[in-house]
């Protein structure tokens, strides 16, 4: 099965997305997403200068961005956009450096038609770098919103 | 402490501009637990806004976490015990997400009821734009002495 590229299902782009590629889309439970670090990346030049970290937030964003894609095929949300609303047990374990890919796995646990959590893990080479529970909630999009006069 | 007695955020912290998100320290309190405000105004062309919901102009929320991290990260640097040591994030907890900064807003940030141990650093950061809650976190630092700290 050809799975859809991240540009096709989400509304970041660079430099502000962080899932080069999906590697596994299982609408309803479970998504992998793989990102290698760009080293010219902009965030990179500040943190920190002389010593590149990437940033254990933009993990986090990065698994949210994979959970954002599983919303996006999902039957139930069709149509609408996904935001974050709660994270909890965010844990950073191991730093992320310039070069290294990280396999970017969340797994879906209970969901609404208006909402949903995931457990989502990051890992590199094998080693947890960071994981986190996600909640969010399913906005209609935009457009489909009434316009009152 | 008033603000004039109070060192700029650079001082305090190694992060430096594209990723710097506290602009000004207003307050610090490490007297008998720690807390502290500080502001930040993102700039209509930082980096974030190129790529994330392009079009609508908002601060990603994993930037916000950021912005009450480096604060929590700014006052305790200003504590004496830990002038020569590293913060590390280690764990966010309780996060909850009520809405969106947008380029040029006034964000505060508060970081309150901070407790600093030799090892470990633990409080609850809040961000606000005209008084109204966006985001709050509860976060724990590893406090690393320099010899530990990432080279």
């Amino acid at each position: 099965m050809s799975l859809p590229e991240p540009t096709d299902l989400l509304p970041h782009r660079r430099p502000f997305l962080f899932v080069d590629q999906l590697l596994e889309l299982e609408p309803g439970k479970s998504a992998i997403g793989r990102w290698t670090v760009d080293p010219e990346e902009p965030f990179l030049r500040g943190h920190f200068p002389g010593h590149p970290i990437v940033p254990g937030v933009l993990i986090i964003e990065a698994l949210a961005q994979v959970g954002a894609c599983l919303a996006a095929v999902d039957p139930r949300y069709a149509g609408r956009i996904p935001a974050l609303a709660r994270l909890e047990n965010a844990r950073f374990r191991r730093q992320v450096k310039p070069g290294d890919t990280l396999e970017l796995r969340i797994e879906l646990g209970h969901t609404s038609a208006s909402a949903g959590k995931g457990r989502a893990v990051a890992t590199v080479d094998g080693e947890t770098a960071a994981e986190v529970d996600l909640t969010f909630v399913v906005f209609p999009r935009p457009e489909t919103v009434p316009v009152i006069p | 402490m008033t603000a004039t007695a109070l060192p700029p955020p650079t001082q305090l912290l190694p992060h430096r501009p594209p990723f710097l998100f506290v602009d000004e320290l207003l307050a610090v309190e490490v007297e008998d637990g720690v807390s502290g405000h500080g502001v930040w105004v993102p700039p209509p062309d930082a980096f974030y806004f190129e790529g994330y919901h392009p079009g609508e102009a908002l601060v990603p929320t994993s930037i916000l976490l950021e912005a009450m991290a480096q604060i929590a990260a700014c006052v305790a640097a200003m504590d004496p015990r830990f002038a020569d040591r590293t913060p590390v994030l280690a764990r966010m907890d309780d996060v909850v997400i009520h809405g969106d900064a947008r380029p040029g807003q006034r964000v505060d940030l508060h970081l309150l009821d901070g407790k600093l141990s030799t090892k470990l650093g633990k409080g609850t950061a809040v961000a606000r734009v005209d008084g109204t809650d966006l985001a709050q976190v509860t976060l724990t630092f590893v406090v690393l002495s320099q010899a530990d700290a990432p080279a």
